[in-house]
């Protein structure tokens, strides 16, 4: 399934305010402040954002840009409404939000634009994104950047994805792997009959 | 070397019993799936399993 989607046309993007989509909550990441013990790397462009998110049972959601850890549901009640902005006007930017896996990065959300109005903020609302239903709770390292010839802004953030792991095929899938795969290290550390095999 | 146990199940049981102990840590919202943890279970279960089997220590008596 790609997930990956391109966001187009208006200025805001510009911005780098647009971490809308899952990045509402992932996207936050990119622009945002840097408080001491922030997630941003680096932001020579003064970016900043938050986002809100309504789970379906509960209390909203606020997630600021420079939060280290956040946790989000698979799904919400209502659409997420979003806000950003950065110090500077940045023309012919673009940027992604990317979830690491292992050595990979995989790109799941991407914008870029020309910002021909020159706007610096930007806010909104946004479906919550239907895929999160389908990924496995558990604990993701994500990773943004809005990237432009005028600076650019980087971070990463903890997404912590809530419920049981055993509310999913795969976390089923991984604890029964681990035991049948547990037992069968423990059966190659049986003897054999007349064991003296000699490997060289 | 002498090896007691078996060690071509050892190495492939050891691998993908890291592998899935690694998908368990992120479930369990104990760990990222980081380089370390993807790469490095795996090579730890590798080890695990043909220790295991060189070493075979269950089942020995009675043999």
């Amino acid at each position: 399934m790609d997930t990956r989607r391109r966001v187009g046309g208006r200025g805001l993007r510009a911005a780098g305010a647009c971490l809308v989509g899952v990045g509402m909550a992932l996207g936050a990441l990119v622009v945002g402040a840097a408080p001491a013990g922030a997630t941003i790397n680096q932001n020579s462009l003064g970016c900043q954002g938050q986002a809100v998110i309504t789970p379906k049972h509960g209390a909203p959601i606020t997630i600021n840009a420079n939060q280290r850890e956040a946790h989000v549901p698979r799904s919400a009640a209502a659409p997420v409404t979003y806000q950003g902005s950065v110090s500077t006007v940045t023309h012919n930017h673009h940027g992604y939000v990317a979830v690491t896996v292992g050595p990979f990065k995989i790109h799941f959300y991407s914008w870029s634009s020309a910002n021909r109005s020159n706007k610096t903020s930007d806010s909104g609302t946004r479906a919550y994104p239907s895929e999160l239903a389908d990924v496995p709770p558990g604990k993701y390292r994500v990773t943004g950047g809005h990237f432009s010839p005028q600076g650019s802004c980087t971070g990463e953030m903890t997404i912590i994805v809530d419920g049981s792991p055993l509310s999913s095929p795969i976390g089923i899938a991984a604890a029964a792997g681990t035991v049948v795969f547990a037992g069968l290290v423990l059966l190659a550390g049986l003897a054999r009959a007349g064991s003296g095999r000699v490997f060289s | 070397m002498r090896v007691r146990g078996h060690p071509i199940l050892g190495a492939v049981a050891g691998i993908l019993l890291g592998l899935f102990v690694a998908v368990d840590l992120v479930m369990w919202k104990a760990a990222t799936l980081t380089t370390p943890v993807l790469f490095g279970l795996p090579a730890a279960g590798l080890v695990l399993g043909l220790l295991l089997a060189v070493w075979a220590p269950l089942g020995r008596h009675g043999r």
